[in-house]
């Protein structure tokens, strides 16, 4: 496939707008995400050899993504929330308050765009794109458990974001 | 590794609604970036492989008629080593100044950077090689070969100047 145009176009046609989804929630910007799209699926096209088949062609091409997705925001030094912010976000709501959240897609990419960088990216990383707390923390290159601390913080700010007021109205 | 099975109500709507979170589309104008940046890579590919090609074929056939020339070989004179240091110095900061204007411009391009960078090692490595073996054997055809090598690599460092120009040129009309 490697040099063959067509089959180049064939691949971008059928994946692109996957891996443009996850760079768009990744670095939250159309701009960049369509730059990390373009850098991401040139390296692939460039490295097609270097595919040998033991993961499916959109989990290897998801890894190239991500991974560019990830260079791009640390050269913007993305720094993941600071653990002394725990103090901070301990008023935030609990899962026992889930029957108050006002679930509605749109709210929730609206309430996850609203995410400091480091909650977006591992919320993003685990629910949406299926990687484990394992994967996250080689993947960002941070312990397992702050791939796990960050995520149950988004998840406690998102929820805030998404708390219904007493008439049944959300606040996000 | 397995995932935390346990899900809150928070995340269970999340993943029933997954599909509905990919709802953007990417610009058309993507692909023909992504289509105008492998070509060009293929151009640069061709230039560099020419380059490499040629300072190989120069150092083969300077090592080869070094060893027809006759023997006992000559070890490179102070005067011839003069020469050339003062030669390669006058390339070298030609070389320098372009290279470091070339690498300043391609920071930003991560891609273009590393394949430069890696083209770049082929051909330093290449100059060493026949380096070394004019320090240990001198000769004119050596002389030359190295001289013809420096200016080569002048060439193609004004040829990868063209290449920014032009990128910057496609990027001015995209934009």
């Amino acid at each position: 496939m490697e040099g063959d145009p067509s089959a180049q176009e064939s691949l971008y046609k059928l994946y692109s707008k996957a891996m443009y989804n996850i760079c768009y929630r990744m670095c939250n910007s159309a701009e960049e995400a369509e730059d990390v799209l373009q850098e991401s699926f040139v390296k692939a096209f460039k490295n097609l050899e270097g595919y040998r088949g033991t993961a499916s062609i959109g989990s290897w091409l998801k890894r190239i993504v991500v991974n560019t997705a990830i260079n791009h925001i640390r050269k913007k030094q993305l720094t993941l929330v600071p653990l002394d912010q725990v103090e901070a976000d301990a008023g935030l709501p609990s899962d026992s308050d889930d029957n108050y959240l006002f679930l509605e897609v749109e709210k929730i990419k609206q309430g996850i765009s609203q995410l400091p960088d480091g909650y977006r990216i591992v919320f993003s990383l685990y629910l949406l794109e299926g990687y484990d707390h394992t994967e996250i923390a080689e993947i960002l290159g941070i312990s397992v458990s702050t791939s796990k601390s960050q995520y149950n913080r988004a998840k406690s700010k998102l929820r805030s974001l998404l708390k219904v007021d007493n008439h049944g109205k959300g606040y996000a | 590794m397995e995932k935390d099975t346990h899900k809150d109500q928070l995340e269970e709507f999340i993943l029933a609604h997954q599909q509905e979170f990919d709802d953007k589309m990417p610009s058309e104008k993507i692909w023909v970036r992504i289509k105008s940046s492998i070509s060009r890579r293929k151009e640069r590919s061709v230039i560099y492989w020419q380059a490499a090609a040629m300072i190989f074929f120069i150092l083969s056939l300077g090592l080869l008629v070094n060893n027809y020339m006759g023997s006992p070989k000559p070890l490179a004179t102070r005067v011839e080593n003069a020469g050339f240091m003062a030669t390669e110095s006058f390339y070298s900061k030609k070389i320098l100044d372009k290279q470091q204007f070339i690498m300043a411009t391609l920071s930003s391009r991560p891609v273009i950077e590393e394949d430069f960078k890696e083209d770049w090692r082929t051909l330093e490595e290449n100059y060493k090689q026949l380096k070394q073996e004019y320090l240990k054997n001198g000769g004119d055809q050596l002389l030359n070969a190295l001289i013809i090598n420096l200016q080569t690599q002048v060439k193609l460092l004004n040829r990868q100047l063209n290449i920014i120009n032009q990128i910057k040129n496609d990027e001015h009309i995209n934009s």
